[in-house]
C-alpha cells in the first residue's frame, strides 16, 4: 500500500463480531492506523507497517495479534486504546517497538509468569 | 471454478444496416429483430457498425454475440417508453417488474457483447432519470410479502420505475462481455443477476459523478471471472452482492466462485465491496493482481443489522494501493438513514435469521 488515509477502519455488531480474519506480508504506508469495534480473532504478520499517527483504538477486540510487524511510528513508540468488557488476548509477538507504550509485556491483558 | 473458455457463436453475422437501420434514428425494433432472427436461426453475431447509433432497451437471445465495432457508439433512449414492456429484474437486491437494464436477457445461453465500441446510458435529461424511485430506502417501498408479479413497476401515465442497469442478464448461462466501453449509466453498469459461468474481460467502465453508478455488481451469480477491466466509478466498482434482507433471503441464492484478477480501479467508492446487499452470502472469492488508486476504500465490506448472510471464504493477494482513502473497511452498521435505530451500535440485539457475519 503506498499511501492511504486509515489502514483499517473496522465497524461490525456486537451480537455477530467480525471472526477470523488474517493479513499476511504486507508493506503499509498510511496516516491513521487502526480503529475497530466488536472483532474475534484478527490477525496481521509478516508486515511493514509505517503511519503517522501510531494510535490503536480497539472496542470489544478480543483475540487479535501482531505477529512479525514492524511498526515504523512517530518516536518508536505505539499507542493502544482498549475499551469494552470483552476486548481481551491482544498480543504482540516478535514486533518492534515489542510492546505499546505503557505496557509492561506485550500481551494485554498482562499474562501471568509461569 | 470450472475450465473457462471463450465462447463459440456460428458465422452468420447480420449488420443492423443491412436491416434498415439508420444513424441517428431510434433503431430498437430493427435490432431486436436481428438478434431474434439470428437466434432462431441457431446463432451468430449481430453487429453494430461505426457510427451513432441509438436504440431502446434490447434483450438478448441464445446464442448471440452483440459485436460493437471500434468506432460504433450505441446510445440509449432517455425516455421510459422505449423500455416497456417492464420485465423481471432485481434492483438493490430485491425482485421487481421493471425496465430492466439497457441491454437485457433472461433465461438464455452463450450469449455475448465485445467490441472495442461504446454503450451510452439513458440519455439525460429524459423520463428514465425523472420516474425513479428514489424517495425512501426499496425495501421500506417493495414489500418482501408482495408476490413478485404484483411489484410492477413499469412508469406507465407517470408512475415510478426502478432505474435499468446498463448490462442485465438475468438467469443466463455462459455470459461473455469483452472489450467495450460503457459511458453514463443511470445506475449500476455490468449486473449479472443468477447467472452461472460469466466472464467479464477487458471492459472500461466511466461513471464518476453518476451516483449509484456502480462499475459492475456481481448479484447472486456464480462461476465468474473478471479480467482485465477498468473501472473509474460513481460508486463501487467491482462489487458483490446476493440480495436484500427479507426478500434476499427468499431468494436464497448466493454469490460464489468468483474471481477477479488483473484489473484497475482508477476512481470510486469502493475498488472491491462485498455487500451491501449480503442475504445469501458471498463466498469464496478471489481477488489478485489488482490496483486500487484514489478510491475512497480499497477492500471495503458492507452490511447492516436486517441485511442478512453476510460474507466467507473472501481472499485477496497481491493488491497494490495508491492514493486510498481507507485501506481496509469493514461497515456493519451503516447509518440511520437506511436502518433507524440499528445503526446504533448498543444495545446489542437478539440474533436472527437477519443478522449478518463476515468471517475468513
Amino acid at each position: 500500500m503506498d499511501s492511504a488515509d486509515w489502514f483499517i477502519k473496522l465497524t461490525a455488531i456486537p451480537e455477530s463480531p467480525l471472526t477470523n480474519v488474517t493479513m499476511d506480508n504486507m508493506q503499509i504506508h498510511t496516516h491513521n492506523f487502526f480503529k475497530a469495534s466488536d472483532v474475534d480473532k484478527f490477525i496481521i504478520k509478516n508486515a511493514a507497517i509505517s503511519t503517522k499517527d501510531s494510535l490503536i483504538s480497539l472496542l470489544d477486540t478480543r483475540h487479535l495479534l501482531f505477529e512479525n510487524v514492524q511498526f515504523k511510528v512517530p518516536g518508536d513508540s505505539l499507542t493502544v486504546d482498549i475499551k469494552g468488557p470483552k476486548s481481551a488476548d491482544i498480543l504482540f509477538k516478535n514486533c518492534e517497538p515489542d510492546h505499546p507504550k505503557g505496557w509492561k509485556t506485550s500481551a494485554y491483558p498482562v499474562q501471568a509468569s509461569k | 471454478m470450472p475450465d473457462f473458455k471463450r465462447p463459440v457463436f456460428p458465422s452468420r453475422t447480420i449488420d443492423i444496416r443491412k436491416s434498415g437501420a439508420k444513424q441517428g434514428v431510434l433503431a430498437t425494433a430493427i435490432i431486436q429483430h436481428c438478434i431474434d432472427q439470428l437466434s432462431t436461426q441457431g446463432g451468430g453475431t449481430v453487429l453494430i457498425p461505426d457510427g451513432d447509433w441509438f436504440t431502446g432497451r434490447i434483450s438478448l437471445k441464445s446464442n448471440i454475440n452483440l459485436h460493437l465495432s471500434g468506432d460504433a457508439r450505441l446510445h440509449f433512449s432517455g425516455d421510459v417508453k422505449d423500455y416497456q414492456p417492464a420485465v423481471f429484474t432485481r434492483s438493490e437486491g430485491i425482485e421487481v417488474i421493471s425496465l430492466g437494464a439497457c441491454i437485457y436477457a433472461e433465461g438464455q445461453d452463450n450469449i455475448a457483447i465485445t467490441g472495442k465500441g461504446t454503450i451510452y446510458g439513458p440519455k439525460q435529461g429524459g423520463t428514465v432519470r425523472s420516474q425513479v424511485m428514489d424517495s425512501i430506502v426499496i425495501e421500506d417501498f417493495v414489500s418482501y410479502k408482495t408476490p413478485v408479479k404484483n411489484r410492477v413497476y413499469d412508469g406507465k401515465n407517470g408512475g415510478y420505475i426502478f432505474l435499468p442497469m446498463l448490462i442485465s442478464p438475468i438467469n443466463c448461462t455462459r455470459v461473455f462481455i469483452e472489450g467495450v466501453s460503457l459511458e453514463n449509466t443511470a445506475f449500476w453498469n455490468i449486473v449479472p443477476i443468477y447467472c452461472d459461468h460469466v466472464i467479464i474481460r477487458g471492459v472500461t467502465v466511466n461513471s464518476v459523478g453518476i451516483p449509484r453508478g456502480d462499475g459492475m455488481d456481481i448479484s447472486s451469480s456464480k462461476n465468474v471471472l473478471i479480467e482485465y477491466c477498468t473501472l473509474s466509478c460513481g460508486d463501487d466498482c467491482f462489487t458483490l452482492k446476493a440480495g436484500r434482507g427479507e426478500d434476499g433471503l427468499r431468494v436464497n441464492i448466493p454469490t460464489d466462485h468468483v474471481v477477479i484478477r488483473n484489473c484497475l480501479a482508477i476512481k470510486g467508492h469502493g475498488g472491491v465491496t462485498c455487500g451491501s446487499e449480503t442475504a445469501a452470502m458471498i463466498k469464496n472469492v478471489y481477488v489478485h493482481n489488482c490496483v486500487f488508486e484514489k478510491t475512497n476504500v480499497g477492500i471495503r465490506f458492507k452490511t447492516r443489522r436486517p441485511r442478512g448472510g453476510g460474507g466467507d471464504s473472501l481472499y485477496y493477494e497481491n493488491i497494490r494501493m495508491y492514493q486510498t482513502g481507507k485501506a481496509f473497511q469493514w461497515d456493519m452498521l451503516g447509518s440511520t438513514v437506511y436502518v433507524g435505530d440499528l445503526a446504533a451500535r448498543l444495545p446489542a440485539r437478539e440474533i436472527g435469521p437477519l443478522t449478518p457475519a463476515f468471517k475468513t
